[in-house]
């Protein structure tokens, strides 16, 4: 799950606390304080006013809903683990050496084969 | 039977008022272990910040002396964690113990920081804050753990227990 520090980022919210993980409008409404200045001690001011906030629970929400949207639809990309270079490296010399720099070689079947396990959710 | 130990005329040990249990008494020696107290919290994200230190975590523990010439070890070991941000390679925060009993004071102020070639990476690491408090009091005393970015020309996140990982701790020693 896409974590409320990282929506508040993206929605361009600054100068704020959270103390916790909110699961709802009352519980944020309960740990996020807006930084509106400073003591005379360089303490931060907190205002616990949500018309301060800047922002509200539904736009956390719907930001954190197509965050972890755009997260999920990469995830095919975190579960490629293709050889180490050094590896390719090596494909690539061998197929060349062979004369099979074409799809009957080790380098295209290798990474075919990656590429096939984990497919792009569009192919 | 006597509920007070006395060693060269002075109290070492009484029973506290004929309780049964025992106590240090008003002699005991310097540098004695008089009470602890200690919390382990493991919550994901338990605090984080976008603004300037200091700025207040809710992570905190108090402890009442017994001796107004006491004073108390505050140790902070607490696990760091600094996110996002749009300045390449800088990835900066500042930690800190605020005396909530003392006027907000702020002390052991330290700095985590590191370099991260893009935008994107985040540091984590743990950080250990430790202070020797002259309280000069027998009222409770309150620590509390302040965070914030190292200045306004920053722009990353500072958490504590951040990163889906982390647990931090406060131990509060009374010494004689």
């Amino acid at each position: 799950m896409i974590n409320i520090s990282r929506v508040l980022y993206e929605l361009g919210v600054d100068e704020w606390v959270l103390r916790g993980t909110p699961t709802s409008e009352v519980e944020f409404n309960e740990m996020f304080r807006k930084i509106i200045g400073r003591d005379d001690i360089g303490t931060a001011i907190e205002s616990d006013n949500p018309n301060d906030f800047g922002v509200t629970w539904d736009q956390i929400v719907t930001k954190q809903a197509e965050l972890q949207a755009e997260y999920d639809s990469k995830q095919y990309q975190r579960d490629r683990k293709y050889p180490d270079l050094g590896e390719q490296f090596d494909l690539l010399f061998k197929d060349i050496n062979e004369g099979t720099l074409d799809k009957t070689g080790g380098f295209y079947t290798a990474i075919k084969a990656v590429k096939d396990a984990h497919p792009k959710p569009s192919e | 039977m006597s509920g007070i130990l006395k060693v060269g005329g002075s109290e070492l040990i009484n029973d506290n008022g004929g309780s049964g249990s025992l106590q240090w008494g008003t002699g005991v020696p310097e540098g004695t272990v008089i009470q602890v107290e200690h919390t382990v919290n493991g919550t994901l994200d338990l605090g984080s910040t976008t603004s300037d230190y200091p700025v207040a975590s809710g992570f905190k523990l108090s402890i009442t002396p017994k001796y107004q010439t006491s004073r108390i070890l505050v140790i902070f070991n607490v696990d760091v964690f600094i996110s996002g941000g749009t300045l390449e390679s800088n990835k900066i925060g500042k930690f800190g113990i605020r005396l909530n009993s003392q006027s907000n004071q702020t002390v052991a102020d330290k700095r985590f920081s590191g370099r991260y070639l893009g935008t994107g990476g985040d540091l984590g690491s743990e950080l250990t804050l430790m202070y020797l408090d002259d309280h000069d009091s027998t009222n409770s005393q309150e620590y509390e753990l302040v965070l914030g970015r190292w200045s306004s020309a920053y722009d990353n996140t500072i958490t504590l227990n951040g990163g889906g990982f982390g647990k931090s701790t406060i131990t509060l020693m009374e010494i004689a």
